[in-house]
């Protein structure tokens, strides 16, 4: 359950963000994951709702945006997409591989009412 | 109003861990994270290691546990400085609560500190504590599955440890698979294979350890 220490932290950004800008209510918060976090939306939701509430976020929309995992080989240059966890260059089977992105955890936007 | 925010979530414990890793580098001491499932046998591996590395280095342990100080004091015959953090339920370690142990240590008199993270291998393998390597510690017993089903893990980690071979033959566990699933994550890792209860041929990852203080 990650998602729970995922969904903390990122109520900290929301009161930091929800105080500068004077919010009063937050509508909709959104989110760009990479696909190697693992993280599973029901898990998001369920921790979102149970942290939120009796807060100014409280029934705000939670959007997670995924990105897929994206690698670039470092002998041909070829960048391509990992399904099934193979690291490997389809291109020309190297495994020196760096990562383009999918590893992604970050707080997008956040709408609300001021 | 609509606010762009594009902040990473866990930003602050990530600059904190990357002060911690300058600050050890600095002070020429390897940190190393050992990351693997309850019962997969990392308090024994740590028992051994620090045994083998005791007669040439000065250790230190960091032991995350859940709940009480068994770990811990299973480890205080070796007469080496070890702090306890009591995650109180959590899941795992961060940053915050590693720079606090490190406080308590004096550096200057240190080689080596070995993480001993909570049991579990999702969250300790999201959170980057400061240390320089993280491992993966799994026993046969668990099942040739963990690296499909873990893959971050075995991602992220610099090291795989293979534990429990001795059980292998009462198991089903299919060592072709696990080789191939770990080969597809992670092509270079090295795999260091260990029965720990029938003599854990430990010198291979003595080795990687020596060699990996002496790269930083």
């Amino acid at each position: 359950m990650h998602e729970f220490s995922i969904v903390s932290s990122l109520f900290e950004i929301i009161e930091e963000v929800a105080r500068e800008n004077s919010l009063v209510k937050v509508y909709r918060v959104s989110l760009i994951v990479g696909k190697m976090r693992q993280v599973v939306p029901v898990a998001m939701e369920m921790a979102f709702e149970a942290i939120t509430k009796g807060t100014i976020a409280e029934g705000a929309k939670l959007q997670l945006e995924f990105v897929p995992i994206k690698m670039k080989c470092r002998s041909c240059d070829h960048q391509f997409t990992v399904d099934e966890h193979v690291y490997i260059c389809p291109n020309c089977e190297a495994v020196e591989l760096d990562l383009v992105e999918g590893q992604e955890l970050l707080i997008k936007q956040i709408e609300g009412e001021n | 109003m609509e606010i762009t925010v594009m902040k990473n979530i866990f930003g602050a414990n990530a600059e904190k861990a990357g002060e911690l890793r300058a600050l050890l580098k600095d002070k020429k001491v390897l940190m190393v994270n050992l990351i693997g499932s309850p019962g997969a046998g990392k308090t024994t591996i740590l028992e051994k290691t620090i045994e083998e590395l005791n007669k040439k280095y000065k250790v230190a342990v960091i032991e995350g546990d859940v709940a009480t100080d068994r770990d811990a004091r299973r480890l205080q015959k070796y007469e080496i400085p070890i702090t306890l953090i009591n995650t109180d339920g959590a899941c795992h370690l961060e940053a915050l609560s590693i720079e606090q142990s490190l406080n308590g240590f004096d550096l200057d008199s240190l080689d080596m500190i070995f993480i001993e993270n909570v049991g579990n291998l999702v969250c300790p393998a999201e959170f980057d504590i400061g240390e320089h390597a993280k491992i993966a510690i799994i026993s046969v017993t668990e099942g040739d599955d963990k690296p499909a089903k873990y893959p971050l893990l075995f991602r992220e980690s610099e090291a795989v440890i293979l534990n429990k071979t001795d059980l292998e033959q009462y198991t089903n566990f299919n060592r072709a698979s696990f080789m191939e699933d770990v080969k597809n994550l992670n092509a270079s890792i090295p795999l260091f294979e260990m029965s720990c209860t029938k003599g854990p041929n430990l010198a291979p990852w003595i080795q990687w350890l020596e060699k990996r203080l002496q790269s930083l």
